[in-house]
């Protein structure tokens, strides 16, 4: 008895954790958006109102959400960015735009793979999300044109990536090195 | 002292050295700090040990440890990570496509090329001259670096001027820097890898990347590295004792897992694995190896008063003399000596 009633906590747990409510906490999507909000809202003395702290998710959740079942619903097996399409005129994608988020709002009207999911946190330890950005086949890191993160945070990604390399979280192309015997006779 | 000394320091002015004299000396007060830890960490070795490199680096032992390392195409010609290119096609008569292959075959050879086993090497402590006039020219040392053309790294000379004016050889890690910095190696980072700390390196052992660790320390570390033996010397105990060879079989590593297991009489895990595995030729070269390093052991004398020396013999005589799982080994002897009867007979 005790192993399916385990699953069924388990299951509801997640639930939760892809709830509406629970949603509701994030990040507002557009600053539009926030407009009207403020608009129907009476406006109150600003000089008295505390700012709500914005909400900052950190890397254990993230590592936790990447293995939940949330995530699975949400990308499936697939790279985070492997539907993310890009809106541009012509052949070649240009460079992507400098930032998403402005002042801690999703400031565009198409904000990058990693921008649009707060869940998604770039760090050296979060290994399961940063090699989905790293080539199969070369084990170089994929340009940000070809997965459409924005400037901001395709910088960071480098940054942490180079860090799991050098923690040993995620593994380096290393090159052979060949000796010389005759160096390390005395 | 003094002729060699002042030849380099000529050196150094002609080069173009002296440009890059200040950038050098604000790396001085990091290398210090630096050096204290690497006397720290040494003096705990044991000085008095047998150099391992000149038997590890004979003709008949590097044959040996190549003949027990074996060569399976696919795990050394398997998939590799580099840059992506366009396939070349060729069209060729038998005879070159036997040449291509035997080309690309040696080149794979070429990559078990084995890293040396070595000692952890020691500190050079005395100055070369102290000019106490010299004391105080400057807040920080200075370090000079011969740089000129063809100098191998380890022959380099790394000459450091101290603030209190003694004039001395840089420290091991002192001219590893310099070299990285003139001489630059892919692969060699100016900054220690945080992978090579104590609790990282327990993670990835525990998650058996053995081959990646092995790899990394190559690339890092010259062989004599302190850091290097305590690296290797680790992950070596590790397949040892979780009984893992089969992952460095046909890799680089496999012919210095064996000597540093036949250097420290610790052979009798991989023995039984090589008679479990049927590699009963492997198994006897091992303790020949074995006797090669220890001449004096019992069993490298008892073996050379053997009239038959046919590899069971040779087995038994070191299970006999040496061995420590002795019902063990002789179990699997045994059962190997069964199957292969079983095997006539149907035959």
């Amino acid at each position: 008895m005790a192993a399916p009633l385990n699953l069924m906590k388990w299951s509801h747990a997640t639930r939760i954790f892809a709830n509406k409510s629970c949603l509701a906490l994030c990040r507002s999507f557009t600053l539009t958006q926030k407009h009207h909000q403020d608009e129907s809202t009476p406006v109150e003395d600003k000089g008295n109102v505390q700012v709500k702290p914005k909400k900052v998710i950190d890397v254990g959740t993230s590592i936790r959400y990447m293995n939940s079942d949330a995530y699975i619903q949400g990308y499936g097996d697939k790279p985070v960015w492997f539907h993310y399409r890009r809106n541009f005129k012509g052949q070649y994608p240009p460079q992507t735009r400098e930032k998403c988020i402005r002042a801690g709002e999703i400031a565009t009207a198409s904000p990058c793979p990693i921008c649009r999911d707060e869940y998604l946190v770039l760090d050296a330890t979060n290994t399961k999300l940063l090699e989905q950005f790293i080539s199969p086949y070369s084990g170089e890191i994929l340009e940000s044109k070809k997965t459409g993160l924005c400037q901001e945070k395709h910088k960071k990604l480098t940054v942490e990536i180079m860090k799991a390399w050098d923690e040993g979280n995620l593994e380096a192309n290393v090159p052979f090195r060949s000796y010389d015997y005759e160096d390390y006779k005395n | 002292m003094a002729a060699p000394l002042k030849s380099v320091l000529l050196i150094a002015k002609n080069a173009n050295l002296l440009k890059n004299n200040i950038a050098l000396s604000c790396f001085a007060r990091h290398m210090t700090c630096r050096s204290k830890e690497f006397q720290s960490a040494h003096t705990s070795e044991t000085l008095s040990e047998k150099d391992p490199f000149p038997i590890f680096s004979d003709k008949k032992v590097q044959d040996l440890l190549y003949r027990i390392t074996g060569f399976d195409l696919l795990k050394a010609a398997g998939p590799q990570k580099k840059p992506i290119q366009a396939p070349s096609y060729k069209l060729l008569t038998d005879e070159e496509l036997q040449k291509e292959l035997h080309d690309a075959r040696m080149k794979l050879k070429a990559r078990l090329q084995m890293p040396p086993y070595m000692n952890p090497r020691k500190r050079n402590i005395t100055p070369l001259s102290i000019d106490p006039d010299l004391a105080n020219f400057d807040s920080s040392n200075y370090v000079f670096v011969d740089i000129s053309f063809g100098v191998k790294d380890r022959k380099r000379n790394v000459l450091i001027r101290e603030t209190d004016g003694t004039l001395r050889i840089a420290p091991w890690d002192v001219k590893e820097r310099m070299n990285q910095i003139f001489n630059p190696r892919e692969g060699r980072h100016y900054i220690k890898p945080k992978i090579f700390e104590e609790q990282r390196l327990e993670k990835l052992i525990v998650e058996k990347r053995f081959v990646y660790i092995l790899d990394r320390a190559c690339c890092q570390f010259e062989p004599d590295d302190p850091d290097f033996v305590r690296t290797t010397h680790r992950v070596y105990n590790a397949i040892n004792n979780n009984q893992e060879y089969d992952i460095l079989r046909s890799t680089r590593h496999f012919g210095s897992l064996a000597f540093y297991l036949a250097w420290n009489h610790i052979i009798d895990n991989l023995l039984l694995d090589m008679i479990n595995r049927d590699l009963l030729s492997d198994a006897v070269d091992l303790i020949n190896l074995h006797c090669i390093i220890h001449q004096s052991s019992p069993c490298s004398q008892a073996i050379s008063q053997l009239e038959s020396p046919d590899k069971v013999a040779i087995i038994q005589t070191y299970i006999k003399t040496e061995a420590t799982i002795k019902p063990q080994l002789e179990l699997s002897l045994q059962a190997f000596q069964d199957a292969s009867k079983n095997k006539r007979k149907t035959n």
